[in-house]
């Protein structure tokens, strides 16, 4: 019982009433939101575009150069056939004219340069089948094609490299072949007068060099009968990209991460940014560090979270935490090409990778001693090094556009050896990386 | 919302004074010294309350608290019968229910004293009245309390 007639204890009565009472109703935080958010809206980070750009840029210009590749191998691959065919017909329709039997340059160049007009005439059964098997052989092995010159068994051979390439070839590529009078004519017309037409045409199949070899006039009625014998194995293509070989390679890379504690709670994605450095012993086997600077967020139920002995967080049974953190990264992989071609190479990564934590949020849930739900933020500047503790795994499709640069997709996995972070976390990631690569060219 | 429902007779006021509290909150985040010693929880809450407070109490001014003068002349019987009552069988809703029925200049008062731990120095400046006012309507507000309660109770062990 109590006296009321106390001020004292009525006053603690009232106390304990104020603390203690339920108001009718719940709050209506919806409303409150929407309140807060006509007086306080959010302000969008007008940087933030900037994590998606790069990825995005990527995709765009990797999707822009397939489309653009295409198009100009398919036209390539035509102008190459018609040249070819022509250089078999004139060889066939001019056996007079050259005597000697012997494929000159002269011949070759006028063949390569010849208006569009002469290259678009339709053509035989038979050309059109050879165009076909050629344009699937350069596509198929898409790589320097090489011609022994010992199957017809020539002696002394000579090659040349016709001039097909805007930049002008050089002395010791371009090895003229003694030039017959019947020809020097048609020669000079062609190199000291090239139309319009021509100058389009060597811009478009700049990546073509032709290679004939021939044999010395001596032998020409060999040749000849060979030739008449073999008339298209005379002309061979090849792309100007060159094999790599040793060398370095360093990539920007950035993409997106996905994070996660036991597979138990999604998250938002986070993001990568960074640069990579590597070896390559050679074509295939390639060895790759660097630095990439990182967000995970992630959420993970209490009983993942160890909180530190002594710490107030050690107090509480933790219902669950959410949170992000940043850092860098530095892998340490080893790269193998498992499909390795001039343009286009599939590999498999494995290694291990160190982070460095620079900063971890949480925002804990938990219950207080008074059965009350409670949530608590913090922050932490740890600092935290785990050296080769992730087991890092990926593998990826890598597409060369030009002499040494190549677009990379690599999707990955990096498993935790070892717990992580503040609450001692074993944080998985998974994700997709992005990255412009420049390999050094090694020239032979 | 517990603490503008104290201040407030209707839920509807009191839903709304709570949001102006938040929004003041958000509004002055920044002001908040987050890196003092203590547990920043604990001092976001009490900076809350007084802000919830501070609304509350502007609130009744622009609304109740013009009658003031009129409820320190007011005639009220005294009630100091010293009793023992069923008090014990009151629930701390019910007390809270008769603090809540209390005229508004009372209420405040009682709550600012009582509840909140204010002096009759602060109440004086925070009201604009002075402080033999406000002593004057907090010993009335406890009188009409008690008498709810009494009455209530009574009512209770009749019934």
């Amino acid at each position: 019982m109590h006296n009321l007639g106390d001020d004292n204890e009525l006053d603690r009565l009232s106390r304990d009433a104020a603390r203690k009472y339920d108001t009718p109703g719940k709050a209506n935080w919806k409303n409150l939101q929407e309140e807060l958010d006509k007086v306080l809206p959010v302000e969008k980070n007008p940087w933030s575009f900037l994590f998606w750009l790069l990825p995005v840029l990527l995709i765009a210009g990797a999707s822009y150069w397939l489309l653009t590749k295409k198009s100009i191998s398919t036209t390539g691959a035509e102008n190459i056939v018609a040249g070819k065919i022509d250089t078999t017909h004139s060889n066939q329709a001019q056996p007079s004219s050259n005597k000697a039997g012997i494929v000159t340059k002269e011949n070759n160049t006028q063949n390569n340069i010849a208006p569009p007009a002469v290259r678009e005439k339709p053509l035989g059964v038979n050309n059109l089948s050879v165009q076909r098997s050629i344009a699937r052989k350069r596509e198929k092995k898409n790589s320097q094609y090489t011609y022994h010159s010992s199957a017809v068994g020539l002696e002394k051979t000579r090659t040349v490299q016709s001039s097909v390439l805007t930049k002008p070839p050089t002395k010791e590529t371009v090895q003229k072949t003694p030039e017959p009078n019947n020809s020097v004519g048609t020669d000079k017309k062609n190199n000291s007068a090239p139309t319009k037409e021509t100058a389009a045409e060597n811009n478009v199949s700049k990546e073509i060099n032709t290679t004939i070899q021939t044999k010395e006039k001596s032998d020409a009625g060999t040749v000849q009968s060979e030739k008449q014998s073999v008339p298209t194995t005379s002309t061979y293509i090849k792309t100007s990209l060159p094999s790599f070989g040793k060398g370095w390679s360093v990539a920007f890379l950035a993409g997106f991460d996905k994070s996660t504690v036991k597979f138990r709670y999604g998250n938002d994605p986070g993001i990568n940014i960074g640069i990579i450095g590597g070896y390559h012993f050679n074509n295939r086997l390639s060895i790759h560090t660097g630095a990439i600077y990182t967000q995970k967020n992630y959420k993970l139920s209490g009983e993942d979270f160890t909180s530190p002995k002594g710490s107030w967080l050690s107090y509480y049974k933790l219902e669950n935490v959410d949170g992000y953190c940043r850092m860098w990264e530095v892998p340490l992989m080893l790269r193998y090409a498992i499909s390795h071609a001039n343009k286009n190479s599939y590999f498999i990564s494995a290694g291990l990778s160190s982070y460095f934590m620079s900063t971890e949020n949480y925002n804990y849930f938990y219950y207080n001693s008074q059965g009350q739900p409670v949530t608590k933020n913090a922050a932490y500047f740890s600092g935290n090094k785990y050296i080769l503790s992730i087991l890092h795994l990926s593998a990826g499709f890598e597409n060369r556009i030009s002499k040494n640069l190549s677009l990379q997709i690599e999707p990955y996995a990096k498993l935790p050896l070892v717990g992580v972070g503040f609450g001692n976390i074993q944080l998985s990631s998974f994700g997709i990386n992005f990255a412009l690569q420049s390999r050094q060219v090694i020239k032979k | 919302m517990k603490i503008c429902y104290r201040y407030v007779s209707r839920p509807e006021e009191a839903e709304e004074l709570t949001s102006e509290s938040f929004i003041k909150l958000f509004k002055n985040i920044h002001q908040f010294d987050g890196n003092r010693a203590g547990e920043t929880e604990a001092l976001l809450k009490g900076w809350f309350k007084r802000i919830a407070i501070n609304t509350c109490i502007d609130h009744l001014r622009r609304t109740h608290l013009k009658l003031i003068s009129q409820e320190i002349s007011e005639d009220n019987d005294v009630f100091m019968d010293i009793q023992e009552t069923g008090i014990d069988k009151l629930a701390y809703n019910e007390i809270m229910e008769a603090v809540r029925r209390l005229t508004p200049v009372y209420r405040t008062v009682f709550n600012l004293f009582v509840i909140e731990g204010f002096s009759h120095e602060e109440i004086s400046s925070q009201l604009n009245i002075s402080i033999g006012a406000s002593k004057s309507n907090l010993s009335k507000a406890r009188h009409n309390l008690r008498k709810m309660i009494t009455q209530q109770t009574e009512f209770k062990l009749y019934a």
